[in-house]
């Protein structure tokens, strides 16, 4: 059963529940106030004609006693005849029966079948009988006229009264019955209106499972509807951005994959070939010493690649703990550190006793990166410097050097893996293209960005920032 | 035979025109699409290995400047993928070799594609006999060799790797494409037939320790 049918059953059933039992009392307390009104009523009359015949009979029997004598029959008469008067001067129909103390009835019109209620049994009292859809009042008083006692029973048809209320009773059925139509009709539309939304959210939820991840349901209202709407779409909104997420670190995934297996699928095909060259011919001392060479500087060459990896892959996945790190002892380990190496350009290092938030080995990691990039990319006798200034607790290191620098286009992807701004070159001088990558990966680290200045044949100055800490060695 | 080498990784250069003379080709090699699309201007190629990755001009590039020149092309990348592979091939390179490459694929594919252009060497005149790599035939004074298969291919390898000392189980290896190396007495058998069916007993030699070794002297070739 929908939801929809569910709200009009229920309206319909509580709706008829309640008004039936309203009508129901209403249609009861009319009738029984008809009823004790048609009774006091009757009484009244009753008691009015049982008055005026006693007056008149007693009249009539002192008459009767001084002219006639005792006439019974008469008396009778003259009772009956009265009665014949008031039942045509009254409005209401009514039958009277009139008895005497032994029983035996002298005068009725009342309907045969009720004969058996005009009896002295009933003195003083009143009472209703019905037969054949037909509703009677009874009433039978004692009338004394003086010398003779009389019994009259008057009876009310009070059919009318009853009639009146089956009559509210079909009516109200009828009622109800186009009532409820109308209800039904009306609780259609306003249920189809109100899980219109409903609707709506459906087929939003059922889009978005096809994987359209950017349908909304924009259902703007105050009710419970409008938050789970509201609610629903910041979970669809969510769900896109990590969907949208996770398809970007795919695609980077990808790239990095297809870089990757470039740079090993060289070396691998030098490797390789050269290796089948020795093993299938007994070549001559020359071919099978390139062939060696080869192999030993393809096979540095997969190595490095694989350390690198490492280095990458150790940084993504542990969680950085910074410390205090004396920025000079840093320097100092450089300077050791290109001392030993045989370098063709002039190296400046800035002095700077100042202790900073970072990881020695990564602060090492990340300066000598840069400074190996800034060597590659001069020429002899040039310098490179490492620069630092401090500036609101933060000191901005800075690596220039006067080599051959980038156009822009190089710049904005140098930070990605395995890119090169000149392949040739920097192959042949031992990279893969992934030192700026791991920069990056630790400045990520130390949640700073790398700033990147350069120029064609001018030169590149790259920068990034430290937290300073005001720290005492102990 | 002169083939252009369009390739910026010195090493794999090196061992693709190392082993293309050795199979008898004239190379010449350009280090980035610049030089090599200046090369293309200078000299008349049969054929150019080009790698798409290159400093400069890159190889699809290259592809549009070479392709009304109607020299075939076999690309040479380690890109791999099947639309990679689709795009070369539809602007009009004749194959795709996919690095790593074996060397023996990739003179298989040169001498497959110079075949298609009727460049490629047809017929190898070797000692007295000749060989039709499109029929599959040897013939020795003209006269129809009846040989199996595998030893055709034997015979072929040889000849592409003459005055070279190959080992036995590297040549049972390429030839049979199987590693097992225990069943060399299968190549044992098949180079006493081919010796047999030539007549060359002298010029397949027997290498101590090594293996086998056609041997053709210079002044006969």
């Amino acid at each position: 059963m929908k939801f929809a049918e569910k709200i009009i059953w229920s309206c319909l059933i509580i709706l008829s529940i309640l008004f039936s039992i309203g009508s129901s009392v209403l249609i009861y307390q009319n009738h029984h106030n008809l009823l004790q009104s048609t009774l006091k009523h009757n009484l009244s009359t009753h008691e009015i004609e049982v008055y005026s015949l006693e007056t008149r009979l007693f009249q009539d029997s002192l008459e009767y006693s001084m002219s006639f004598g005792q006439d019974q029959s008469k008396m009778m008469n003259k009772a009956i005849y009265y009665l014949e008067q008031f039942r045509y001067t009254s409005q209401t129909k009514k039958t009277y029966g009139l008895s005497l103390p032994d029983k035996s009835i002298f005068y009725s019109n009342i309907d045969n079948q009720f004969s058996q209620y005009i009896s002295v049994d009933y003195n003083q009292k009143y009472f209703i009988k019905h037969k054949d859809h037909q509703y009677k009042m009874f009433i039978t008083s004692k009338i004394n006229t003086g010398k003779d006692i009389y019994y009259l029973t008057s009876c009310y048809d009070m059919t009318s009264v009853y009639q009146d209320r089956d009559r509210q009773i079909i009516n109200f059925l009828i009622i109800s019955i186009i009532l409820y139509t109308v209800a039904y009709t009306i609780l259609r539309f306003l249920s189809s209106y109100l899980t219109q939304s409903i609707h709506k959210l459906n087929a939003v939820t059922k889009r978005i499972a096809n994987g359209d991840y950017s349908e909304r349901t924009c259902i703007k209202s105050d009710d419970e509807i409008g938050e789970l709407s509201k609610s629903f779409d910041e979970m669809a909104e969510m769900n896109e951005k990590k969907i949208h997420q996770l398809e970007e670190s795919v695609i980077q995934k990808e790239e990095f994959m297809g870089s990757f297996s470039h740079e090993v699928k060289t070396p691998m095909t030098t490797i390789l070939g050269f290796a089948d060259l020795l093993r299938t011919c007994d070549c001559d001392i020359k071919t099978r010493q390139k062939a060696a060479q080869y192999i030993y500087t393809e096979g540095k060459r997969l190595e490095k690649l694989s350390y690198t990896l490492m280095d990458l892959l150790s940084l993504s996945d542990q969680q950085i703990q910074l410390i205090p790190v004396n920025f000079q002892t840093i320097i100092k380990q450089l300077k050791e550190d290109y001392d030993k190496k045989d370098i063709n350009c002039l190296l400046k290092f800035d002095s700077c006793d100042q202790w900073v938030k970072s990881q020695p080995e990564l602060l090492f990691t990340l300066l000598r990166n840069l400074i190996d990039n800034a060597i590659k990319a001069s020429k002899e006798g040039q310098t490179i410097s490492l620069q630092t200034s401090v500036q609101d607790g933060y000191m901005k290191v800075s690596i220039i050097d006067e080599g051959i620098g980038m156009n822009e286009e190089d710049v904005q992807k140098a930070t990605e893996a395995f890119y090169m701004a000149d392949k040739s070159r920097s192959r042949s001088l031992g990279g893969a293209g992934l030192g700026l990558t791991i920069v990056k990966r630790i400045c990520e680290a130390h949640q700073t960005t790398l700033s990147i200045q350069s120029q064609l044949n001018v030169g590149t100055t790259i920068s990034f920032e430290l937290e300073v800490l005001d720290y005492e060695e102990e | 035979m002169k083939i252009l080498i369009v390739e910026d990784e010195q090493s794999i250069a090196d061992l693709m025109i190392m082993n293309l003379i050795r199979a008898g080709y004239q190379c010449d090699y350009a280090s980035d699409g610049k030089i090599g699309a200046d090369k293309i201007e200078e000299n008349v190629y049969d054929l150019i290995l080009l790698d798409i990755m290159l400093p400069e001009i890159d190889g699809y590039e290259l592809m549009e400047y070479i392709e009304p020149m109607n020299i075939p092309v076999i690309f040479i990348t380690a890109k791999g993928s099947v639309k990679e592979r689709v795009k070369g091939l539809h602007m009009g390179a004749d194959d795709y070799l996919v690095k790593p490459f074996s060397i023996d694929e990739l003179i298989a594919r040169v001498e497959s594609v110079l075949r298609r252009y009727h460049k490629g060497m047809e017929e190898i005149h070797i000692l007295d006999a000749v060989i039709d790599t499109n029929k599959r035939c040897v013939y020795q004074h003209q006269q129809l060799i009846d040989l199996t298969n595998m030893e055709y291919e034997l015979l072929l390898f040889l000849v592409r790797n003459k005055n070279m000392a190959l080992y036995r189980d590297v040549l049972y290896q390429k030839v049979w494409h199987e590693d097992i190396y225990e069943q060399t007495r299968t190549l044992d058998l098949h180079i006493q037939r081919l010796r047999k069916k030539l007549g060359w007993q002298k010029q397949i030699k027997t290498v101590y320790k090594i293996g086998y070794m056609l041997e053709v002297s210079d002044e006969v070739c």
